[in-house]
């Protein structure tokens, strides 16, 4: 459903983030990518909705070109892909409610919407997408009321208001306790198996990685080093992509 | 000895070909200025300051001293000559004392109520009709002024303008003409303004406003400039146009913030009115003059404890106000 090809991105500053990055993401997987601080895993993701630029290089989603893609045709192209974040991004003094409705921006007009008026057909999506991750009771909460982990649902529940056909997770647990790790990534799999979203996620740990990942891809200097299967990373693996000092960490040592 | 023999015929030039060039043109500034205050005050005694840098610096091109010995010597030359033009003399207090009591002593008795009542004097109608003045051209020149600000704020806030070349272009004119227009105080406004649309109220309301819009427009920006950038990408990620990213992403986080600073102006706008009178823009100020000029010092004395209870109230209501906010 998603083919990157050659993606390069060089920042004005001459940083080069990607190197000519190319893979496939097939409908239903849980792809994750992998790979150290700085080895390019945000702003692939963040290439792939055009949040950032790509410097050349071509992204195919359902078989369309999107990297020329402005205007109302990208925006539609954006509706389709939904976006967790390592900070979250809600709007923290916003109202639960509103962060989860603002998922929906994209299918209304831009009148109604900055006048605050909202479908009852939108609403009620709202509170079922809250209740998916457990928090319709906080609706009218304020955002920053909540905790990291409850934060990071409602941005799930964003998400899910743009009914994704894909879902990009950018280190969606790296700011949360360890032992939450697996509730965010549970309701994602959740996601992925019972809804048919398509999942691609940079993750940190790699037991989160084994027991998630249906499919992995891996990240160095800019560059693709590793596609395959969780299972393939073997301690060798693991030293090539991390590097030589890299220790093994358990995200969760209960 | 060649770094001493150049600093010798140009200050700074020795310390300039050594590579040190920030130096070197510290010195040549420093004396150069030294010199021109001297030759421009005509006395022959304030050469010792340029004589004193000229020396030090020959020393430092042979070899590096502490720059405590010139930096004070343009410091004592400065303040010397501030003084000498200031005219600062003590004594002239005292000398006139006389004339001080014959305007301090109808001072002591405000001429605001009719003794022994709480109806208005003649001038009290007056002061009570200035503080009216003000405190409504405050209020209006802060609510306008803050309404047109916003736009202003959104086209100098460099994170939401650099988009394409057009809107960076956009983004420094309007910051351009912030300054340009905060740059101009509120009185000299009003000075214009008075010989635009005559002596008044709304001499002055245009001139508060014009400085209002200016000045909240630029602080604005800056709380624009200064929010997470995390919730805009969240929202442009989901398909959102700009408009409506800046509904959802930027506004809630900047409301709290443009509210205290607006109230904040209201509190500054409340001060300048008083005096913006002086100038004919009306007010509180406008009478207040009128009685300086004819010596009426019980109804200056008035119009003083009407101002200061007027600063005061709103120092503290302002005050009040932004610390619920935060």
């Amino acid at each position: 459903m998603l083919r990157v090809e050659n993606l390069v991105k060089t920042y004005p500053n001459g940083t080069q983030a990607l190197r000519g990055v190319s893979f496939s993401v097939e409908p239903g997987e849980f792809l994750v990518i992998i790979g150290l601080s700085g080895s390019g895993k945000s702003t692939l993701l963040r290439c792939i909705n055009r949040l950032i630029e790509p410097t050349s290089g071509s992204i195919f989603f359902d078989g369309k070109d999107v990297t020329q893609a402005s205007g109302e045709e990208l925006r539609h192209y954006r509706r389709h892909i939904g976006m967790v974040f390592q900070q979250f991004n809600l709007v923290k003094r916003s109202s639960v409610m509103t962060n989860v409705l603002s998922g929906r921006l994209g299918y209304n007009g831009t009148l109604s919407t900055t006048l605050g008026i909202w479908s009852a057909e939108d609403k009620a999506r709202a509170i079922k997408a809250l209740d998916r991750v457990g928090l319709v009771n906080k609706a009218d909460a304020r955002a920053d009321a909540l905790s990291g982990g409850q934060q990071q649902r409602v941005a799930i529940a964003r998400a899910l208001m743009q009914e994704p056909k894909l879902l990009m997770a950018d280190e969606p647990v790296a700011s949360l306790d360890p032992v939450l790790s697996h509730s965010i990534l549970g309701y994602l799999e959740q996601l992925n198996k019972n809804d048919n979203v398509t999942v691609l996620c940079s993750l940190h740990f790699l037991d989160l990685v084994h027991r998630y990942a249906t499919r992995v891809i891996a990240l160095k200097d800019g560059q693709k080093v590793f596609e395959g299967l969780p299972n393939e990373i073997d301690r060798a693996k693991f030293k090539e992509i991390y590097g030589e000092e890299a220790q093994d960490v358990s995200a969760t040592r209960v | 000895m060649t770094y001493a023999i150049l600093s010798a015929i140009l200050p700074g030039l020795g310390q300039f070909v050594q590579g040190k060039q920030a130096r070197g043109l510290a010195i040549l500034l420093a004396f150069a200025t030294a010199m021109i205050f001297t030759v421009w005050w005509g006395q022959l005694v304030w050469f010792v300051f340029p004589a004193i840098i000229w020396a030090w610096n020959i020393a430092d091109a042979i070899k590096p001293r502490k720059e405590s010995l010139p930096f004070l010597a343009w410091l004592v030359m400065a303040l010397g000559i501030g003084a000498a033009a200031t005219e600062f003399d003590l004594g002239a207090l005292a000398r006139n004392a006389e004339r001080g009591a014959i305007i301090l002593r109808p001072m002591l008795q405000p001429d605001l109520f009719i003794p022994g009542t709480l109806t208005p004097s003649f001038n009290g109608r007056f002061v009570f009709e200035g503080i009216a003045q003000t405190l409504g051209m405050a209020l209006l020149a802060t609510t306008i002024g803050g309404i047109l600000a916003i736009p202003f704020a959104f086209l100098a806030a460099r994170n939401l303008m650099s988009v394409n070349a057009i809107t960076r272009a956009i983004y420094f004119a309007a910051r351009t003409f912030l300054n340009l227009a905060r740059s101009i105080e509120s009185l000299i406004l009003a000075i214009i303004f008075v010989k635009v649309v005559g002596l008044g109220t709304f001499a002055g309301f245009i001139a508060l406003t014009i400085h209002t819009t200016a000045a909240l427009g630029k602080l604005f920006s800056e709380i624009i400039e200064a929010i997470d950038p995390g919730p805009m990408e969240a929202i442009s990620a989901t398909g959102a146009t700009w408009l409506q990213m800046v509904r959802y992403a930027v506004i809630p986080q900047i409301v709290p913030q443009f509210t205290a600073l607006t109230i904040y102006r209201w509190d500054i706008n409340t001060r300048t009115s008083t005096i913006i009178g002086l100038v004919g823009g009306g007010g509180i100020g406008f009478f207040l003059n009128q009685w300086i000029r004819n010596g009426d010092y019980r109804a200056v004395s008035a119009s003083f404890i009407a101002i200061a209870v007027v600063v005061m109230v709103m120092d503290f209501v302002s005050a009040r106000i932004r610390a619920r906010l935060n």
